[in-house]
């Protein structure tokens, strides 16, 4: 029988008015039906931008396998290794925000780009940040040396990472970027905002548009693919806005820029590939259906309702059930046993030691 | 009490208090930290607030939980692992085991010795009127072979292997930047391991081991007291 007109029949879904949310916000459920599910026993690699540090805090409590290929030695207590960033992503590479941060540090932890830029070294105290990770070691690293070990070090986990995951969850944050101009290598903060030195004559301010965005994620994921084959990807949407834009408009305009760029390449990638699909954080938190109650009081950061409310449709949706979140440290929580030991015999070497001076 | 100086703190005063000579034992009260011997009992032998103060000795000398650096590089770790430096030290980057910052070790560390810098302050708050030095534990051994051969309690751990001496150095140097921060801290002077006690890295001579894993001997001992007699400490 002939319809009417083609959006006869269609799914509730497709149809504003039929959105639950509209009557409640905590039911806004935008995720279409997903390609794959995740098992508590897959590898769940995470990257992004700050957004993409929740999603990856959720796995981790939730009891599914946030895989950590770059770990603190055991040695480390919790909230140290969590003061130097150690599990807040699978490995040590701090936020990345574009497509092209993303594709530039695959290349480099496969030696397949070296960036001219290597340090930025503090003339006064000698301290060394990382320019690709410049938040990662608080106050920088010792010297270059120990920061080209701690390099070497987290490019292995990247790899590893990479090899060894099931799922890759990573989420844009950003279009605009400062790039060095003599290579084209991407900075994740301009220089002078968390280390380096801001010399005009050697980065440029650039903003990718939706086909640069696009084309660097696709690069990325054929490069992921190229190296694990099986890897199924979810691509997300930071529903944070910009904190300053370099463009000479209001950073709200510059705002809806970016994320209109970052969900073209995020749908561009998703047609494209197999196994890819597009996970909606930034429509649950900034839909008017929610009406803006997700947004703490400066506007833009998300507060934990709303990152509740996006992690709940995630692994309602990828893993078929509600998923409860747990306050458990996955990062030694439980003193060092070694450490705790060799303490032990040393107490008992030094009072024996102490009994024979009495 | 009538005896002017004060030589406190844990195992390692030990070797101090034995190469105390007799005209010494005279004006020198050096005493330990032990399980019977512990805050209560230093305040009944000098009281328990500044204002008994007459019977304070005028120096002081600390030497307090000089071997938490020993927990972590005496013997490997079973997960190997490396620690980082301010030198620019190639070696960092070819070793194949775990890399740690030297400021995650430090913060290790410090936490760990928080109660020690917490009896520490009590100690200055109790002895405001006396001058106050905070004194280095000897550093690590520069002979492996003396830890195999005289591994005391450590024995059935040895197969873990004696810790290479980069990172036996690594550790107790940063354990004492953290404990010189913390005697500055406090107002007081640092004093470090005789310089006639180290070799060329930094390690103790084999000369002043003691016959255990991590304590100096007597001429050790002795030499520490010199130094910190003569007053020529800094």
């Amino acid at each position: 029988m002939k319809k009417r007109h083609p959006y006869i029949g269609l799914p509730n879904r497709q149809f504003w008015k039929k959105e639950p949310g509209i009557a409640s916000y905590s039911k806004f459920d935008p995720v279409s039906d997903v390609p794959f599910q995740i098992s508590r026993t897959d590898k769940v690699v995470t990257a992004g931008s700050c957004f993409a540090q929740h999603v990856a805090r959720y796995i981790t409590k939730s009891g599914f396998n946030h895989y950590i290929a770059e770990p603190a030695h055991p040695i480390v207590p919790a909230p140290i290794a969590e003061k130097y960033n150690y599990g807040m992503f699978s490995a040590r590479y701090g936020n990345v925000y574009t497509a092209r941060q993303l594709k530039q540090l695959l290349y480099r932890a496969y030696g397949e780009f070296t960036p001219i830029e290597d340090a930025w070294v503090s003339a006064k105290s000698g301290r060394a940040v990382d320019p690709f990770r410049p938040q990662i070691h608080p106050g920088g690293f010792a010297s270059k040396a120990e920061l080209a070990a701690d390099r070497r070090q987290h490019l292995a986990a990247v790899r590893t990472a990479i090899e060894n995951m099931d799922i890759f969850v990573f989420t844009l944050g950003l279009t605009e970027a400062w790039v060095d101009k003599r290579d084209g290598t991407v900075f994740p903060l301009a220089p002078g905002v968390a280390g380096g030195v801001f010399e005009p004559d050697l980065v440029k301010f650039h903003n990718f548009d939706e086909v640069e965005t696009s084309n660097d994620l696709s690069d990325s994921i054929k490069f992921i693919r190229s190296k694990n084959p099986k890897a199924k990807i979810i691509i997300t949407v930071s529903p944070v806005p910009l904190n300053a834009t370099m463009e000479d408009r209001h950073v709200f305009t510059s705002t809806t820029w970016s994320k209109a760029v970052l969900r073209i390449a995020a749908e561009r990638v998703t047609k494209t590939f197999d196994k890819c699909c597009y996970f909606p954080s930034y429509e649950i938190i900034t839909s008017p259906y929610v009406r803006g109650v997700y947004f703490a009081e400066d506007c833009r950061e998300v507060l934990p309702a709303g990152v509740d409310h996006v992690m709940s449709l995630f692994f309602h949706h990828f893993t078929g059930s509600a998923v409860a979140v747990h306050n458990t440290e996955k990062q030694h929580a439980v003193p060092d046993e070694n450490i705790e030991e060799m303490t032990r015999r040393l107490q008992v070497l030094c009072d024996e030691e102490a009994i024979d001076s009495v | 009490m009538n005896k002017t100086h004060l030589i406190l703190g844990m195992s390692h005063v030990t070797c101090l208090k034995n190469a105390l000579s007799k005209d010494e034992n005279e004006y020198i009260d050096a005493l330990l930290f032990t399980q019977n011997f512990y805050l209560d009992k230093l305040f009944e032998r000098y009281g328990s607030n500044p204002e008994e103060k007459t019977q304070d000795p005028s120096k002081i000398f600390l030497c307090i939980d000089g071997n938490q650096h020993n927990a972590f590089s005496l013997l490997e770790h079973p997960k190997k692992y490396i620690v980082g430096n301010t030198a620019e030290d190639d070696s960092l980057s070819n070793s194949d085991r775990v890399f740690v910052p030297a400021d995650v070790i430090a913060d290790v560390l410090r936490q760990r010795m928080e109660p020690t810098f917490q009896l520490e302050k009590a100690l200055h708050e109790r002895f405001s009127g006396s001058d106050i030095a905070h004194i280095a534990p000897p550093p690590p051994l520069s002979d492996a072979n003396h830890i195999k051969n005289h591994p005391g309690i450590f024995k059935d751990r040895l197969h873990l292997g004696v810790a290479p001496k980069l990172l036996r150095l690594s550790i107790y140097q940063i354990q004492m930047q953290l404990c010189k921060e913390q005697a500055a801290k406090l107002g007081s002077r640092f004093i470090e391991a005789p310089d006639q006690a180290i070799d060329e890295y930094g390690l103790l001579k084999s000369e002043y081991f003691n016959l255990d894993p991590t304590h100096g001997n007597i001429a050790y001992g002795r030499l520490m007291l010199d130094k910190i007699l003569s007053g020529k400490d800094n």
